[in-house]
């Protein structure tokens, strides 16, 4: 039987294991571990999240609508035929790709082809093969970096009439925050960042105003240690209605109405 | 929310601002509804989901027709593993890209040992509407914050996590391919991951 690791050896590697990245042996020792350790499973579903969010950092590419389309079909007679006992068949006929890509898309594509082909190729060979697939991995990255510039500025122009984006800025100070607005389910999401610690007691409330003046409390928030924070609501206002978007320092718990200093505040584009 | 309390409720409640429920709770409430055999939980889940799982197929293999296998393959696992879903060990989106990576790596492992062509036609799905132009904005928005929190790792740190996570390499594999002591290795893979892990883990509160 496995001997479980040391609580101290464990946390060390809950990330690597959260990676996958672990011999068979270490993952076992860990495991063993887990059993009979709730702050190490509480440790590990944080690091499984920070994994995952890797997961998001990679470009946004969506399926073809009709490719999809084709997919998500198979998937509901699987299921089906699954609950009946009928096995369906297995390769529905999937329309032919459609094309072309645009020219951000395009020039990405390239250039992980350059990547994939060199990988093809070399990789798992020696150590300088690697070294230098890690720079063209640099490469990649950095080639991506200009594309994903333009991605988010075509996002941000096919986010209407839906999605209003509201920037929310500070007068000479380093705080700021971008909000998002989907009028069809009243959603209101924001990101903001750079913002400074807060007293005890004190909290961040985040403000709708309203061009008749309201002005609706959308909850409190507090930043992490690096400034971050993200707050998530639900309220309805008419798309016209919006005069501004704020943020105040109020007292812990929140107040029915603004008293404190506006932090950060922008106006629908 | 962050920094919510008892009170901020009570004052959220006066104003008639609601929590966003249609975030984990809601891909909780399809997955228990999958685990019941409600195929239009399943529909749903893929409509939520599929994109995001897409994107980080076709990252991982560069391969549009591989990777559409990977989404099939990633929301059958889903429908068949739903009863044993466990919300403690991780949100359902953090279940959905783990399995697709581990999907993913699998091909990407197999592939190694037997080499294919890629072709550029192949290398890059089309761009097509998003079918939630919300959905779309925020992982957008927390796609640029994860990658600014990577660039802000010592370029050895992040390069050893690149490894770990888009390669599906172990840090033996690392130390061995790149030459370092695997202690190392496993410094770097710990500090960047506790990194990131308090850079990112306020991005919990309004997961996509």
């Amino acid at each position: 039987m496995t001997q479980p690791w040391t609580h101290e050896n464990t946390m060390a590697e809950l990330g690597a294991y959260a990676l996958d990245a672990l011999a068979p042996d270490e993952r076992a020792a860990i495991e063993a571990h887990l059993k009979t350790c709730a702050s190490c499973r509480d440790e590990l579903t944080a690091m499984r999240n920070t994994a995952a969010a890797m997961g998001t950092s990679v470009p946004t590419q969506p399926m073809d609508r009709i490719r999809s389309a084709s997919v998500k079909q198979r998937l509901l007679e699987r299921a089906k035929a699954e609950r009946s006992g009928v096995t369906p068949i297995r390769s529905a006929a999937i329309p032919a790709r459609p094309s072309p890509l645009p020219w951000w898309l395009a020039a990405a594509a390239s250039i992980a082809f350059l990547v994939t082909a060199y990988q093809a190729v070399n990789i798992g060979r020696e150590r300088d093969t690697l070294r230098t697939a890690l720079i063209s991995e640099s490469l990649h990255v950095a080639g991506l970096r200009d594309s994903l510039a333009e991605r988010e500025r075509t996002l941000l122009a096919m986010a209407g009439p839906d999605v209003r984006v509201v920037e929310l800025v500070a007068n000479n100070r380093r705080p700021n925050a971008r909000m998002f607005w989907a009028q069809s389910t009243n959603t209101w999401t924001m990101f903001a960042h750079n913002l400074p610690a807060l007293p005890s007691g004190r909290t961040y409330q985040l403000w709708l105003i309203t061009r008749d003046n309201q002005r609706i409390s959308a909850g409190t928030f507090a930043p992490n240690a690096s400034g971050d924070a993200a707050v998530s609501a639900q309220y309805p206002l008419p798309a016209d209605a919006l005069q501004m978007i704020a943020v105040t320092e109020e007292p812990a718990g929140g107040v029915p109405q603004p008293t404190g200093e506006v932090l950060i505040a922008g106006q629908p584009r | 929310m962050n920094g919510h309390t008892g009170a901020t409720e009570a004052a959220s409640e006066r104003s008639g601002i609601t929590e966003n429920p249609t975030l984990d709770t809601a891909d909780s409430a399809l997955l228990a509804r999958m685990s019941g055999g409600d195929e239009s939980a399943l529909a749903t889940l893929y409509d939520r989901w599929s994109d995001r799982v897409h994107s980080l197929a076709v990252h991982l293999l560069r391969d549009a027709r591989d990777a559409e296998d990977i989404v099939e393959e990633t929301f059958w696992q889903a429908w068949r593993g739903a009863t044993r879903y466990d919300a403690a060990r991780g949100n359902v989106g953090t279940w959905l890209l783990t399995i697709c990576r581990s999907r993913s790596l699998d091909k990407l492992r197999s592939r190694r040992r037997r080499p294919e062509e890629t072709t550029l036609d192949d290398a890059h799905a089309a761009a097509a509407p998003q079918p939630g132009a919300m959905d779309a904005m925020v992982t957008m928005e927390t796609g640029r914050i994860v990658r600014a929190a990577l660039a802000e790792l010592p370029i050895e740190q992040r390069q050893t996590l690149e490894l770990a996570y888009f390669r599906g390499l172990s840090q033996s594999e690392i130390a061995e391919k790149t030459g370092q002591p695997l202690g190392t290795i496993k410094t770097r893979v710990r500090l960047a991951m506790a990194k990131l892990r308090d850079k990112l883990g306020f991005l919990q509160e309004v997961r996509p």
